[in-house]
């Protein structure tokens, strides 16, 4: 707490500038609180506050945890082939920082939500010290920890003056990047025997779902951080995002119907897992959250010119995708293969269904606090070094404006 | 795994591991490799750094073999220890309902140890039975209301003392600060054996005596004879209420020998009349039924019968018709049932019907179910019994029988009443002829088993038309009477054989209506009939508290029980037989703890006015009674505290309940609860329970019990 | 103002190149490694040969009960290196009557707490009435020989043994829960430390109760000898936190014992043996043309096989 509200005074300069800023300090500081409190309760009572079981597994840490994933990957691909093709606003070193620094951002946190959730959090080492590569956790968990490396040394080199280096580090990030989004489809495709998650649209779901999240969260902060003497590079950058936003959701939702128009005409293939889904209990959390406030929403507002609007679509379409995920994660888990399984032995954590307990919703909070924390940190550290004289060139979003309202333009 | 240091440390542990599992003896001999024991470490099983640790539960020393009593079925079971707690309960390998065939009883326990026998889920559970953390550990006494749940703990020695004292015992209680309870030293009045004794037969003659007058002048004999003694009855002008020991009622719900001894011993001790079971809302219409229908013909007269429980020879039955019997749920029990029976059915050895209200989980096995209607056993019985007699599918043989003497001739285990002949009067059979009253044979002078005199008339049967006077226990003449026989006596006397009778009353009805009657298909209810048939005395009827459980239980379980009669199945290899169990008590009763020198003899009319007519008695005062009268039966469990409540026959001072729960069990249970919680009506309740109980939370004292896995308490039902 | 160049050299397009393709042929490699057969992590060979006296002073009896008989054909598979034996299951749904006495004894036999079970016995009603039918199912691990459990586990925690039985090292396993969404029979439960009596007790929560379960009863901190090892759940300790699943009682077959669920069954419908033994009860059960398996189409080739 300390640090934050230190740093909230050297960088009181953007709190004038931006009413958002000091909503968004409120926001974190709502988080993080809340979130600490559920951290606490994971530590005190295990995983006896939490609302998955055995015969559902894994809940909503795991869904934000594909999220994080997701909304790292995308902004590292965007990001680096943007300044790769040296595509005005994203071709500078901040702007390509950004880029990492959230992708760093958004990858972090999920980590804790994966480990929170294990039964032996002490073992989690295990999974890079004596892995098996025939299980996706093991292959992910290594793919990530060389992509954290990778982002990490790539943005160092952005501070070096032309270094041969980063862009080819860059290429492999974004090979890994467009590697772990669609791996983590394969990590419920590899589920031979659960028919809904089977099926080989997961991939191109989850990497479509990736650039959207990627365009969006880039979105959103780039907005968040003004145009920083950039004008033109700038706008052009949040058209860009813009239109890669709305192309990738638009591709999502043509694959998810795809997915699910087999079974809407074929009867004799419907599954309590699709029925769960459209029907169930939960249905507002695919027809309202993912489809209207996820999808469609956004896609109206981008359509508008207003960049504040467009702001608000980028949040939303975080929301929608993070629906998204449960809506892969609880219907592959809720419908079991043995009839009267859940009669025969009548245990609260024997059952096919799930209910996110506000433990698990504040956990979640910590989670997005920590990916905050670690953004405005990044930004922060980004700004000193390239401030320091070795690296002087070009006026960075840190020298000029500072944070600023995006709704200026 | 190289390092040396390593792999040191790690074979010593294994070493130690290899010899813990040494310890375990029987597990291993001479074995190649030690388990716990290699290379790698401790890893017999697992390879990894976690050392191996011998099996506790295989070690015979942890073993402690008894019965279990989760459900009063009662299976031998093993329970098996580690760390000096149970934590595991298994069939018992020796007692041949957890094995078929158990161990023979000279297997060495070293072998038997490995061998685990099968029981059911409840019986596993009976550890959570004796560590359950609600369990009492302290007497408690009621510190609020009765019922009120609030308690204080006391010293077991105190609560004796109290107990036998009385006094204001629950001045605390608001209300109740001024009540005197009177202790058992003063309810425990009349203490003199001899006294006692003769008392009782003194009872007995003015009860036996039949004239008014002469009964009342009985009783002043008694008031004069005992003048120094009757502050210690009841009523001194009703010596027939018994002494003031008899307000002392006991009660039990499930209670087996060993137990049930020390249960006696205690009612000895007390000398009261009152210790009543809970029979009648168990089976008692079954266990009274086969009583009545094992009545011997014994010096003139029926009597001797037996509280049987049969039960189908699963083993060897080839059908069996289960008739409200719940095998594999309740039942006596599942264990030693359900092992006899899946074999057969899946063989196709066996083949099983069943008639329950309810689809159970044995009908789900059934070849035909048949859904009958609460209550109505007897009709689908009687539509049955019809079909079979008209169909002649009936065991002639065995019911032609009219003495031993032709049963043993026949090869027959048992004979039945079926040709015996009954005196009609006005179209309504009566009395069984006897031949030396219809002038076929003259009175013969003979001695009672006691020794008294009496003149045997012997019964009547027709043998092909002629009249024959039989004696059914006769061994050298047998004796083959005609089945159906309707007709009139040279002296005019219109007489019937029983199967004739038995025919009639079953045509009262068509098979249709008798079907319809129970609500079960016709063509089901004649098909189950036909199959009942086809396998001579290898099929049974196997039934149980279905039947047996309502106002009308001893008609059904009779009408049941007749049809068995007419397959001549009992005492047959593969029809029914009488469960037997090992004598608890050892050979030569050395375990006999009822057995008690000097106890004062209880008499006096019981609490629940059983086994005695109530004309018989001096508070005989017309009809109707104030409540029912029972001279057939005993341990009526609905009466005991209703009967406390209507003070009738007379108040009652103290009750005490033994792992009972009527306000639960008994239909209509709650009714008992404003009784109990009523301390004019039941001056002192106490309870023994192993926990606060559905009724032992009304009572004023609860005394913890041992649970079945640390008591004297073994099968002797 | 030095805009950065908008496009990669040479150099740098070898070397992007090269770190993707050595990224890609690694991957490559260490997948295709693990997908082959490694060496099993278990004792094998001569030092898992036991001889055991169990029931060798036991005459056989005439008829004897088809525990005993299964139990000697036990003694003799353990006289055989792990490698040579297949244990098998075999369960006959028309003897099973739906007791419950195998998913208790399982439970007590391993000590498991709430919301853990090896081998619970589904039942289904069908049919309206008067045509009824009830129908019992008892599920143990299936012990697949095509184990969709095992290539999930990230850590080696869960794998094939020699002799058949999918084995859980829970001092390996990290509770991802990733096998129990992999097992289709849903054999795999996860312990997350409860404690019956400690619940029973009704302390409030916290310490006292679920986590530690203090109040619990003694016999509920007794350890399991799951594996042959000592297993105490106190302080949070393995299998909790950990997925849990029916091991065939491998301890038991250790000292020559059948596993509790077969030796429990009132019924006699569970069967217990070596497949490899050709003289063995199950091997004659499995090929009865009334011998199925569950969910067969998903290809797990389970080694739990039903009559019906
Ligand atoms: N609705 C309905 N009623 C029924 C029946 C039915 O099937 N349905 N079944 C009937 C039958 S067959 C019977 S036998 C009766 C049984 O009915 P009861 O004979 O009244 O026995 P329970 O109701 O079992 O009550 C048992 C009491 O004993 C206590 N107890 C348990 N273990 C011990 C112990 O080790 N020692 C002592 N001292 N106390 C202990 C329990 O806490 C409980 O308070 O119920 C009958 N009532
Ligand atoms: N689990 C368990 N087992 C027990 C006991 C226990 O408390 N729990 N107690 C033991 C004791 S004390 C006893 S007495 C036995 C009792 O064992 P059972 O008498 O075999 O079983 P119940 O469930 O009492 O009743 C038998 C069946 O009668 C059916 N039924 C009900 N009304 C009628 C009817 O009018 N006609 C017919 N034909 N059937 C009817 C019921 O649906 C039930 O299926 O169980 C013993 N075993
Ligand atoms: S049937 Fe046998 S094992 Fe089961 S509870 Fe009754 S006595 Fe115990
Ligand atoms: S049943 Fe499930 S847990 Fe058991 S081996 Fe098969 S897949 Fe694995
Ligand atoms: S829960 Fe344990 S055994 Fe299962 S996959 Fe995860 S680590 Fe492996
Ligand atoms: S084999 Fe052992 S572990 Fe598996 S279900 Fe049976 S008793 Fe449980
Ligand atoms: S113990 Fe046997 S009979 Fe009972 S449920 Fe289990 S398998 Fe079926
Ligand atoms: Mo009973």
């Amino acid at each position: 707490m300390a640090k934050t509200t230190l740093s909230t005074r050297d960088s009181g300069y953007g709190a004038s500038a931006s009413p958002w800023k000091a909503v968004l300090w409120v926001i974190w500081l709502i988080l993080m609180v809340g979130g600490t409190i559920g951290v606490f309760q994971r530590f005190s009572s295990g995983h006896l506050a939490a609302g998955y079981g055995s015969y559902v597994p894994w809940g909503l840490w795991i869904g934000l945890y594909f999220l994080g994933v997701g909304i790292s990957g995308g902004s590292f691909i965007i990001g680096a082939v943007g300044y790769i093709f040296g595509i005005p606003g994203f071709s500078r070193p901040s702007e390509l920082r950004t880029a990492i620094v959230l992708s760093l951002a958004a990858l972090i946190p999920a980590f804790i939500g994966v480990a929170l959730d294990l039964g032996h959090m002490e073992r989690l080492i295990k999974v890079l010290t004596s892995p098996v590569f025939t299980s996706m956790m093991a292959f992910n968990a290594w793919m990530y920890n060389i992509f954290i490396v990778v982002a990490a040394v790539s943005w160092l080199l952005t501070f070096k003056d032309n270094s041969t280096w980063l862009k080819p580090l860059l290429v492999f990030g974004a090979f890994l990047s467009i590697l772990f989004p669609s791996q983590s489809g394969v990590f419920f495709e590899a589920v031979r025997t659960n028919e809904f998650w089977h099926s080989p649209l997961l991939s191109v779901l989850f990497l479509a779902s990736a650039i959207a999240l990627g365009a969006a969260g880039l979105l959103f902060v780039r907005i968040l951080l003004g145009e920083s003497g950039n004008r033109e590079g700038y706008s052009n950058a949040i058209r860009w995002l813009r239109t890669i936003a709305v192309a990738a959701i638009i591709v999502y939702l043509a694959f998810e119907f795809a997915e699910f128009s087999i079974v809407l005409w074929n009867p004799g293939q419907h599954s309590p897992s699709i029925d769960f889904l459209l029907f169930g209990g939960y249905w507002q959390v695919f027809w309202i959250l993912h489809l209207l406030l996820g999808a469609l929403i956004p896609l109206a507002l981008f359509a508008s010119n207003h960049k504040g609007l467009w702001a608000i679509a980028a949040l939303l379409t975080g929301l929608g995708f993070a629906a998204a995920r449960m809506c892969i994660l609880v219907p592959g888990q809720i419908a079991g293969h043995i009839p009267g399984l859940q009669q025969a032995f009548q245990d609260v954590r024997l059952t096919y269904s799930y209910h996110p307990t506000s433990m698990e919703y504040l956990v979640g909070f910590f989670m997005l606090a920590v990916g905050m924390a670690i953004f405005y940190v990044g930004i922060r550290l980004g700004k000193t070094f390239a401030s320091s004289p070795e690296h002087g060139y070009g006026s960075s979003i840190e020298q000029d404006g500072g944070l600023q309202s995006g709704t200026a333009a | 795994m190289n390092n040396t240091k390593d792999n040191e440390i790690k074979s010593r542990r294994s070493f130690l591991a290899g010899g813990a599992l040494l310890g375990t003896g029987l597990l291993i001999s001479a074995p190649k490799v030690m388990a716990g024991q290699n290379d790698q470490g401790s890893s017999a099983v697992l390879n990894s750094k976690r050392p191996d640790a011998a099996y506790e539960l295989v070690k015979p020393t942890n073993m402690i073999y008894s019965a279990c009593l989760q459900c009063n079925t009662g299976c031998g079971i093993t329970c098996k220890q580690q760390n000096g707690v149970i934590t595991k309960i298994d069939g018992n390998p020796y007692n041949p309902w957890t094995l078929l065939p158990h161990l023979p009883y000279a297997t060495h326990p070293q072998d038997a140890a490995p061998v685990d026998g099968s029981i059911c889920p409840k019986g596993q559970a009976g550890l959570q039975t004796a560590y359950d953390p609600y369990r009492l550990r302290k007497v408690l006494k009621r510190a609020g209301k009765r019922g009120e749940n609030k308690w204080i703990s006391i010293p077991f020695e105190q609560a004796v003392q109290e107990i036998c004292d009385g006094g204001k015992l629950f001045a605390k209680v608001p209300g109740e600060e001024n009540r005197e309870v009177e202790g058992l030293k003063k309810l425990r009045a009349l203490t003199d054996p001899k006294v006692s004794k003769e008392m009782a037969g003194d009872v007995k003659k003015i009860l036996d005596e039949k004239d008014k007058e002469k009964k009342k002048a009985l009783i002043e004999e008694f008031k004069s004879k005992y003048a120094a003694d009757l502050d210690k009855l009841i009523d001194p002008n009703h010596p027939d209420l018994g002494p003031r020991n008899n307000q002392i009622v006991l009660a039990w719900g499930r209670l087996k020998g060993g137990r049930g001894d020390l249960y006696k011993r205690f009612a000895g001790g007390l000398g009261t009349t009152n210790a009543h079971g809970h029979t009648t809302v168990c089976q008692g219409s079954l266990y009274f039924t086969c009583k009545a229908i094992s009545e011997q013909y014994v010096d003139g007269k029926f009597g001797d019968g037996k509280k049987f429980y049969w039960q189908a020879d699963l083993e060897n039955s080839r059908f069996v018709f289960f008739v409200g019997a719940n095998l594999f749920e309740g039942n006596y029990g599942p264990p030693n049932r359900a092992v006899r029976l899946t074999s057969n059915l899946v063989s196709g050895y066996t083949r099983i019907a069943v008639a329950d209200p309810r689809f159970s989980k044995l009908a789900s096995k059934a070849w035909k179910w048949l859904p009958i209607k609460p209550g109505t056993d007897a009709a689908l019985a009687a539509g049955m019994i019809r079909w079979i007699l008209e169909n002649k599918r009936f065991d002639a043989k065995f019911l032609s029988c009219a003495n031993k003497a032709a049963a043993v001739a026949a090869g027959e285990n048992s004979w039945s009443n079926a040709s015996w002949l009954v005196e009609i009067k006005d179209g309504k059979p009566g009395k069984l002829v006897r031949a030396a009253d219809v002038g076929i044979a003259q009175p013969e002078a003979r001695k009672t088993k006691d020794g008294k005199d009496y003149q045997e008339k012997f019964l009547l049967t027709m043998v092909q038309g002629q009249p024959i006077a039989v004696d059914p226990n006769d061994t050298k003449t047998p004796v083959n009477g005609d089945l159906f026989v309707n007709t009139t006596l040279p002296d005019g006397t219109v007489v019937k054989s029983g199967l004739q009778v038995l025919l009639e009353s079953s045509q009262q009805r068509t098979t249709k209506e008798w079907a319809e009657f129970a609500g079960v298909n016709e063509a089901d209810m004649i098909a189950v009939a036909r199959e009942l048939t086809s396998y001579g005395k290898k099929a049974a009827v196997d039934i149980h508290r279905g039947p047996a459980q309502h106002t009308n239980g001893f008609y059904n379980v009779l009408s049941w029980m007749t049809i068995n009669m007419l397959l001549g199945n009992f005492d047959a290899k593969g029809g029914m037989i009488a469960a037997s169990t090992y004598d608890y008590m050892g050979k030569g009763k050395l375990y006999e703890l009822s057995a008690q020198p000097g106890k004062t003899s209880a008499f006096g009319i019981s609490s629940i006015r059983h086994g005695l007519d109530y004309e018989k008695t001096t508070i005989f005062a017309g009809y109707p009674a104030k409540r029912n009268w029972y001279p057939l039966s005993s341990d009526i469990y609905e009466e005991i505290i209703p009967s406390i409540g209507d003070a009738y026959p007379y108040q009652v001072k103290a009750l005490f309940l033994y792992m009972g729960a009527p306000t639960y069990s008994l239909p209509a249970g709650d009714t008992n609860i404003k009784i109990l919680c009523n301390t004019e009506k039941v001056p002192l309740f106490i309870a023994n329970d192993i926990l606060i109980g559905t009724t032992s939370m009304y009572a004023d004292y609860i005394f913890p019990d041992l649970s079945h896995l640390e008591r004297w308490e073994f099968q002797g039902s | 103002m030095s805009e950065p160049k908008g496009k990669m050299e040479r150099r740098e397009f070898l070397l992007a190149g090269g770190l993707v393709g050595a990224g890609t042929a690694v991957a490559g490699v260490v997948i295709v490694k693990d997908r082959m057969p490694s060496a099993p992590q278990d004792p094998t060979g001569e030092k898992t040969v036991r001889n055991l006296n169990v029931l060798k002073n036991l005459k056989p009896q005439e008829h004897e009960d088809e525990h005993v008989r299964m139990q000697r054909e036990l003694v003799k598979a353990m006289a055989k290196p792990v490698e040579k034996r297949h244990w098998a299951m075999v369960i006959d749904t028309r003897k099973c009557v739906g007791c419950h006495a195998c998913t208790i004894g399982c439970v007590a036999e391993n000590k498991l707490p709430p919301g853990v079970v090896y081998r619970p016995v589904v039942i289904t009603e069908t049919g309206d009435y008067p045509n009824v039918q009830m129908r019992f199912l008892p599920r143990p691990c299936m012990q697949c020989d095509n184990p969709s459990c095992v290539p999930v586990c990230p850590v080696k925690a869960t794998w094939k043994r020699p002799d058949g039985v999918v084995a859980i090292d829970y001092d390996k396993c990290i509770g991802c829960r990733y096998c129990l969404n992999a097992c289709p029979y849903g054999a795999r439960t996860s312990d997350f430390g409860r404690h019956y009596t400690g619940e029973a007790a009704g302390a409030p929560s916290g310490k006292d109760r679920p986590m530690e379960g203090i109040a619990a009863a003694q016999w509920e901190h007794e350890p399991s000898n799951e594996y042959g090892k000592s297993w105490s759940r106190k302080d949070h300790s393995s299998p909790v936190g950990n997925a849990r699943k029916c091991h065939f009682c491998l301890h038991r077959l250790e000292v020559g014992q059948l596993p509790m669920c077969v030796t429990t069954c009132i019924g006699r419908a569970t069967y217990f043996g070596d497949s490899n033994d050709a003289d063995s009860l199950v091997s004659s059960l499995i090929v009865k043309n009334n011998s199925q398996t569950l969910l067969a189409h998903l290809g797990n080739k389970p080694q739990c096989y039903y009559l019906v």
